[in-house]
């Protein structure tokens, strides 16, 4: 049975699970950060993976600057950031990062009655590109500082059934 | 004796990261990127415990397991899942697949190694 949604409250659900990730996988703490100034990260990494169900769709966006990336990497790895060689090595740990944010939302998703599937996930790296997603599926950006670096996961969800979720009311929470 | 375990997930990232932590014991780690690689290193390895992740191109992990469970052969080697997906519907699903144990991402080494001691006989590795 499905529950009205008024508690799926994004920020604190992406807060908890990129917590959860940087400090069990990463050793690294992470904050939540304000969104002014965004971060400028000319050369990023984008991981993402989509949602897709009956009743809900949508995407989980990882975005990070290339330097970040690497960061993030060698700290999986548990290696010095000089030992990260080569981009299939920050590809894969940027995808499996995305992957445990997406597999935390899906899980309350499902578990709030909003069954769903996820896809595997996509990462794309560059310098100049934007990424653009449905119009209709209203975007959730949650701001994140680890040391001195910022970067973003932005939500993006539709629901069938529009007041089953409110992104405003998320957005004020 | 050497344990055998068999690591099933498409990330290199987390292979690694399961053949780091089981290091300071007695195993061969084998790895293995999708369910159609695993089946095949679980016919061909004998694994004593196999590691298996759900989401993966190719064959997923619940396709997988299906399979093994499938073979009169494979059925009663041990398996651990590593999912990123705790919710309750999954965790329930997953359970009634004929695992030992699960484990959500993300994890530490540690847990790892403590769900896996519960299903096969750990031991360090003796000083050189």
């Amino acid at each position: 049975m499905r529950r009205a949604l008024p508690s799926l409250d994004i920020q604190p659900l992406i807060d908890q699970a990129l917590r959860d990730v940087f400090e069990r996988m990463l050793s690294l703490s992470v904050l939540p950060a304000a969104a002014s100034p965004r971060p400028d990260h000319s050369e990023r990494v984008v991981g993402s993976v989509g949602l897709a169900g009956e009743s809900v769709s949508g995407a989980v966006f990882l975005h990070v600057s290339e330097v970040f990336a690497r960061k993030i990497t060698a700290a999986m790895l548990a290696v010095h950031i000089q030992e990260i060689q080569s981009g299939e090595q920050v590809h894969d740990v940027v995808s499996e990062v995305t992957n445990m944010l997406g597999g935390r939302l899906k899980s309350r998703l499902c578990d709030a009655g909003f069954r769903c599937a996820m896809s595997t996930p996509t990462v794309i790296r560059g310098s100049s590109f934007r990424i653009e997603t449905a119009p209709d599926l209203p975007p959730r950006e949650c701001f994140f500082l680890c040391g001195q670096e910022k970067f973003l996961v932005a939500v993006h969800l539709k629901f069938k059934d529009s007041k089953a979720y409110d992104p405003q009311s998320a957005q004020r929470g | 004796m050497t344990l055998k375990v068999l690591s099933v997930d498409d990330s290199r990232t987390i292979r690694l990261i399961v053949a780091r932590a089981f290091m300071p014991y007695d195993c061969v780690v084998i790895e293995a990127a999708n369910g159609e690689e695993g089946l095949a290193a679980a016919a061909r390895e004998k694994p004593d415990l196999i590691l298996l992740d759900i989401t993966m191109p190719i064959m997923d992990g619940v396709t997988m397991l299906a399979r093994l469970k499938a073979d009169d052969a494979l059925k009663e080697m041990p398996v651990i899942m590593l999912t990123a997906e705790s919710g309750r519907e999954n965790v329930l699903h997953i359970s009634k697949l004929g695992i030992h144990d699960y484990l959500v991402k993300p994890f530490r080494a540690e847990q790892l190694i403590e769900k896996a001691a519960r299903v096969v006989p750990l031991q360090k590795k003796a000083a050189a």
